[in-house]
């Protein structure tokens, strides 16, 4: 095979993957990016269309719906509730909350402050919830005593940890164009 | 258009194209080559425009017989309102890449 022939096949597969990798409903650009590459000509031109065409499908295909976010904000608060209801051991509590505020915040960076109060907030929602109900967590002996409101605090690493996930998001995904 | 909107460089640069040829249907090689800007750039920001109704993109038959059809674009009576009101500066004046069609 030719360096050209190569290079064409490369091209036709990236854009089969583009196209294939695009959105249900917005498929048809992928095919408009694809029927365009014989134009654009061989080469490094050619290679360089269909890149940025694979990553337009790509960023189509990854880009953030509101829902995606919510139902993973629910699952991080679930998850936050879950260990500190099942741990007394306040470094899993924290490892969870930063780890779910770190990934919230890389899914949805422009909201990384709700992120971080809310998922920061659930430790307290817990005790509140314990001290309402009169439950209390399998490790406690007897219903907790009134909500300690200094478990706000956790809200401090929590917003330190999805802001970092905002801007380490910031940094892997390119510049949307604003129309 | 009651208010300048945030309209990104890429953007103006691609309006600006569309004002300077209204009634043409513009492909996205052609749009590229005019506006310096790549496909990873150049389609999402088109797809954004069609979305919000400032594009319209048809099929068009190739002028050659035996190639696949082509998107063409232009804008519709709103994106040419937007096109007129966000007129670009002169420092975002189009830097057409000298490659050939």
């Amino acid at each position: 095979m030719t360096t050209s022939s190569n290079d064409r096949t490369a091209v036709a597969a990236l854009m089969r993957l583009a196209v294939g990798l695009m959105p249900d409903d917005q498929r048809e650009w992928g095919i408009a990016m694809q029927n365009e590459v014989d134009h654009v000509g061989r080469g490094p031109q050619g290679l360089a269309w269909a890149l940025g065409c694979l990553w337009t499908a790509v960023a189509q295909r990854l880009a953030p719906r509101p829902w995606l976010y919510l139902f993973a904000l629910a699952v991080g608060i679930a998850l936050v509730g879950f260990f500190e209801w099942r741990t007394d051991e306040a470094t899993v509590t924290l490892s969870v909350i930063l780890l779910a505020s770190l990934i919230l915040g890389a899914l949805k960076a422009r909201a990384f402050w709700l992120t971080g109060v809310l998922i920061g907030a659930t430790v307290y929602a817990v005790d509140l919830f314990a001290r309402l109900s009169g439950l209390h967590p399998i490790y406690e002996h007897a219903a907790r005593t009134p909500a300690d409101p200094t478990t706000l605090v956790l809200m401090v690493p929590a917003l330190i940890a999805a802001a970092v996930g905002a801007g380490l998001s910031a940094l892997v995904r390119p510049k949307r164009p604003k129309p | 258009v009651a208010r300048r909107r945030n309209i990104s460089a890429q953007t103006l640069a691609v309006l600006a194209v569309f004002q300077h040829k209204p009634a043409e249907w513009l492909y996205g090689y052609e749009l590229s080559r005019l506006t310096g800007l790549g496909s990873g750039t150049l389609y999402p920001l088109l797809m954004r425009l069609h979305q919000q109704g400032l594009l319209e993109a048809m099929w068009l038959e190739a002028q050659r017989p035996g190639r696949p059809p082509r998107h063409g674009y232009r804008l519709t009576p709103d994106g040419a309102a937007l096109a007129r009101e966000s007129q670009p500066s002169p420092k975002l004046a189009l830097q057409p890449k000298e490659r050939p069609a």
